[in-house]
């Protein structure tokens, strides 16, 4: 599974109505596109340069592939957000907002309504028994700390945004790694403090609860 | 076919030098990411009125129109002539035409 994020920030002078209207299409986009998964839309609450995060996920890079060419991609949700789009709303990032990572299963996370999203810059020579350590205390913090459960892998989509698979020829992703945790009740989430220690060199977290 | 049809509303003053960007530097871009350039037409602005401009690429599908997506994405100069030519736009649309059966004509 292909667990998949993007994250945008609103030119000056967007008007409510037009956020609105961008959520709505993101949020619809499951109902329009059958391989967009899990689809659901937050209002970020942290100090992260984004205002609107939209989450989903694809069952495979087959499925992916065609939500690529899919006319409701092509035709609602990039002409809020391509750059060169004259009825653009959006500041272009340049790839910063688009990130997320492969695991096996999303769906209990999906299934709660606050979002603790983590950006993760883990240093370079970390072992994978360091990751993974890392993972499995985020995990128990998170659990101790109201998460009901949690996802993380490395941020593959950030350089595999075009099929899901192949590299692009582009630098590193600034930020090496994803994390999340869903909550059902997100004011009560409390942050994971393995977040700010070795072989994290820093990091960036969004805070959402979904939009019905 | 596809065609990806832009329609803009410019003030009068501005016209000019919007289509001066995409002609110097929009339209090298999209025709390097594989896109076709159809057109480029303006009204004349002599009433007072802000000027329109569409500009209309074409491709062969979706599944083009992805790759020339792409590599617009990863190509500098396309956020670079995107953010000048935002700056002069007072309004427009979007637009993915296809052509009509002959049915239809």
């Amino acid at each position: 599974m292909i667990r998949r994020f993007e994250t945008y920030a609103f030119l000056p002078g967007t008007s409510s109505g037009s956020e609105e209207r961008l959520a709505t299409v993101l949020a619809e986009a499951g109902r329009y596109i059958s391989e967009v998964l899990y689809c659901a839309v937050g209002r970020n609450l942290s100090d992260a340069p984004a205002r609107l995060v939209w989450e989903h996920a694809f069952e495979s890079a087959q499925s992916y592939q065609r939500y690529m060419v899919h006319p409701y991609h092509v035709e609602m949700i990039d002409r809020y957000v391509l750059a060169d789009s004259p009825e653009r709303i959006v500041e272009a990032a340049k790839g910063a907002g688009l990130f997320g990572y492969h695991c096996e299963d999303i769906s209990r996370v999906s299934s709660c309504p606050g979002r603790r999203v983590v950006l993760l810059d883990i240093e370079p020579a970390a072992t994978a028994d360091a990751i993974n350590a890392l993972v499995d205390k985020l995990g128990a913090e998170a659990a101790a700390g109201g998460a009901v459960a949690t996802g993380a892998g490395p941020n593959t989509l950030a350089t595999t945004w075009f099929d899901g698979v192949n590299p692009l020829p582009i630098p590193p992703p600034k930020w090496s790694h994803v994390w999340e945790a869903g909550y059902l009740s997100l004011p009560d989430a409390e942050t994971p403090p393995s977040l700010a220690i070795s072989p994290v060199r820093r990091f960036r977290e969004l805070r959402y609860e979904l939009v019905d | 076919m596809l065609y990806l049809v832009d329609t803009v509303d410019v003030e009068t003053g501005d016209a000019d030098t919007y289509l001066g960007v995409v002609e110097s530097d929009v339209v090298p871009v999209m025709v390097e990411a594989g896109a076709a350039f159809e057109h480029c037409r303006r009204t004349s602005g002599a009433i007072g009125q802000p000027v329109s401009v569409q500009i209309t690429w074409s491709f062969a599908d979706l599944a083009r129109w992805n790759t020339v997506r792409k590599n617009l994405v990863l190509d500098p100069r396309w956020y670079a002539s995107a953010e000048r030519l935002r700056t002069m736009r007072i309004g427009g649309t979007r637009r993915f035409y296809e052509k009509t059966s002959p049915d239809h004509r």
